[in-house]
């Protein structure tokens, strides 16, 4: 089944043109990587798929065959987008236990489901912390206030566990992760991953790539996709970098 | 101009003074006709003070009001005063109706005999030693209103707590306003006194009953003793056409605590002065507020610490979510002077404007004269973060709801400074119901595993 289909997706912002004619189909059961070097536009790329203002875009994308531009950016959540975020941000005073109970009822009110009633949001809750080994006392915190860059990440992974997305697009999850913290966050997704849902992983960088085993990786340069492979297309770029890409695309 | 507030009072002044005329205790003449000569030479402020430059005073010519100068029988309050309660039976009542002391509705505990909790009249009269305390309280003052009050107030609160004595149970000032015949003008006076280590927590609740106009001007004058706790809440809540006008003026002597929370929910018009003055050293004074406006309301919140002796701290933090065309003041003073050396003193003011035509107009003032001090001042007005609302709703919460859960989130870090359990609880459940927040709260759940 066919998650995301993104056809001549072109964004600017303060006048300044980013994307610049990007496609992309993402199928179920699917695990794209984007990678790319500094300003090629892979964050934009999140941020308009996720419906963040301030955007003009152009172009086509549907989402499970819905106009995603038609949709509010909580509309695309509960249709089942998720984005991880490059700077989870810190929201004083609401806890991640309060936080995730009124996300999963409002996702579970769109789709005419009753809400969880407390206990059983509670059990939910407790397996889900276990995923990216967290301690019960990290659901009672104010969402990510004072995490270190590790456990924001982790509670990223935590969220999107929570909410069982069909879609998640994970931006430079990989940034500011120890070895540790970059194992728990790749074995959440790993046991997240199955046949009816997708992932698109961007990243900088292939360390992430070993443990979350990409099926095609994209070279995005310029605002679109230059070049597209296997996992192996990953390590060539490890290997030689980003400036061969530059020379074949300016070529 | 459709009446004249002063004419009024001075039409009845006289017949005040010939009727008080050695009536008890609380006669006064000297100070009470000199601190009304100097309420009318100087009039009402104006635009030209600059400390009643918001607080738009028009509104006592407005209105027919009346000075009420005597006790009515206190009836027919019983439903009112039942919503005026908090959740507890651990509390002690003093009720007041147009300032006059309802025997018939305060309730207290039963203490051992020089704890008093009661009428300040009846003190005045019944004990020599509150008398002498409770007379000196009536004096000149630079604030108008205050000298206003001197003239007429009566009655009101009078709290003693000896020493040692630590109250468990919280003392509830309930005042109410009767409006349902005249535009009622009372005037209110609150002695409060905590002995050496003594402690005691109050709330006072203002609220007026009727369609009429009421006019209340208060004055409290509290006095935290070697040791002792003061913890003073202030809780307004009124959508009635009540203009609340009051001052405190807090003395603290060595290594004492006061603790202060202004909470403002609804209010026509409200004005809240908080002096503090120390008198000892290794004092800490706390003084907090929150108001979350709509419609036309209106509050005027004025701070002063005046730290005169050395190593006295002092925290400030005022928040408020202002919507509609409502207008909130904040004028915080801090005065550190050549011998408070070692003071510490931290004012924040936060604001989040809800709507274009919402106003704050934010003072926070910081003067120093000695020299070895940390102290810091700063105040912010927007309004709700982007980032965070984005942030909410890429988690599939809506937008109206992410914002009602931001909103609540700034006013729990002042909310949560209360301590005393069954006012917190109670301002936590307004404000979720005014935000629609319905949510079971897990961190309860959580903590109670």
């Amino acid at each position: 089944m066919v998650l995301l289909k993104i056809k001549d997706l072109k964004a600017s912002i303060d006048n300044k043109q980013i994307l610049k004619g990007f496609n992309l189909k993402v199928n179920s059961g699917e695990i794209h990587a984007i990678m790319g070097p500094n300003g090629t536009g892979k964050s934009t790329l999140a941020n308009v798929l996720t419906g963040r203002e301030g955007y003009k875009v152009a172009g086509e994308v549907e989402f499970l065959g819905k106009n995603l531009f038609d949709l509010s950016p909580e509309d695309r959540a509960r249709e089942g987008l998720f984005l991880a975020f490059q700077y989870p941000v810190e929201i004083a005073g609401v806890s991640n236990a309060n936080f995730m109970k009124t996300a999963v009822n409002e996702v579970r009110k769109y789709r005419n489901l009753e809400p969880l009633d407390a206990m059983d949001f509670l059990q939910m809750m407790k397996e889900k912390a276990k995923f990216v080994e967290m301690d019960k006392s990290f659901l009672n915190r104010s969402v990510n206030e004072g995490f270190s860059g590790g456990e924001k990440k982790r509670n990223e992974i935590f969220q999107m566990a929570m909410l069982e997305p069909r879609l998640a697009i994970m931006d430079e999850t990989d940034s500011g992760l120890d070895i540790d913290a970059l194992r728990i966050v790749s074995s959440g997704v790993n046991k997240l991953r199955n046949n009816d849902n997708g992932f698109v992983v961007i990243t900088h960088y292939q360390r992430l790539l070993d443990y979350i085993i990409p099926d095609f990786v994209h070279v995005m340069f310029d605002g679109k996709i230059v070049k597209s492979g296997g996992k192996e297309l990953a390590y060539e770029l490890e290997e030689k970098g980003y400036d061969w890409i530059k020379k074949e695309v300016n070529g | 101009m459709k009446y004249d507030f002063i004419k009024k009072l001075k039409s009845v002044y006289p017949d005040f003074g010939v009727a008080r005329k050695n009536a008890d205790n609380l006669s006064l003449p000297e100070q009470r006709r000199s601190a009304f000569n100097l309420f009318t030479e100087n009039g009402i402020p104006s635009k030209k003070d600059e400390e009643w430059y918001y607080a738009d005073l028009q509104f006592l010519d407005k209105y027919d009001f009346e000075p009420v100068l005597e006790k009515a029988s206190d009836d027919s309050v019983d439903d009112f005063i039942d919503r005026m309660k908090f959740n507890t039976d651990n509390a002690n009542y003093l009720v007041f109706i147009n300032g006059f002391f309802s025997d018939k509705y305060s309730t207290v505990k039963k203490y051992k005999a020089d704890v008093y909790l009661g009428s300040l009249l009846w003190a005045a009269n019944d004990n020599e030693k509150f008398s002498g305390m409770i007379s000196n309280d009536f004096a000149k003052s630079e604030e108008p209103f205050v000298n206003l009050n001197t003239a007429f107030s009566l009655d009101g609160a009078f709290i003693y707590i000896p020493e040692n004595v630590e109250l468990a149970a919280s003392v509830h000032i309930l005042h109410i306003i009767d409006a349902r015949k005249k535009n009622p003008f009372v005037n209110l006076k609150n002695i409060i006194i905590a002995d050496r280590n003594a402690g005691i927590k109050i709330v006072e609740t203002v609220s007026i009953i009727g369609d009429n106009t009421g006019f209340v001007n208060s004055v409290t004058e509290i006095t935290a003793g070697c040791h002792s706790f003061v913890n003073y809440y202030k809780f307004q809540n009124e959508s009635g056409n009540l203009h609340n006008l009051n001052f405190a003026n807090i003395v603290q002597m060595d290594s004492s605590l006061f603790e202060s929370n202004v909470i403002t929910l609804q209010s026509k018009f409200v004005r809240n002065n908080l002096n503090v003055v120390h008198r000892g050293e290794h004092c800490e004074t706390s003084l907090n507020g929150f108001y979350f406006l709509e419609g036309n309301d209106f509050v005027d919140n004025h701070t002063m610490i005046d730290h005169s002796l050395p190593m006295n701290n002092s925290t400030q933090l005022y928040k408020g979510i202002i919507g509609g065309n409502a207008i909130a003041v904040f004028d915080g003073k801090v005065l550190v002077r050549q011998d408070a050396q070692k003071t510490v003193s931290y004012q924040s003011n936060n604001n989040i404007l809800l709507s274009d035509d919402a106003t704050v107009h934010t003072k926070p003032q910081l003067e120093i004269y000695a020299d070895d001090v940390q102290c810091s001042h700063g105040a912010t007005s927007g309004a709700i973060d982007g980032e965070a609302l984005f942030y909410l709703r890429a988690r599939s919460i809506g937008k109206d709801k992410a914002v009602s859960l931001l909103l609540n989130a700034f006013a729990a870090d002042v909310i949560d400074k209360i301590t005393l359990t069954e006012l917190g609880e109670t301002i936590k459940k307004q404000i979720a119901n005014r935000l629609g927040i319905r949510e079971s709260d897990m961190c309860r759940l959580l903590e109670n595993e």
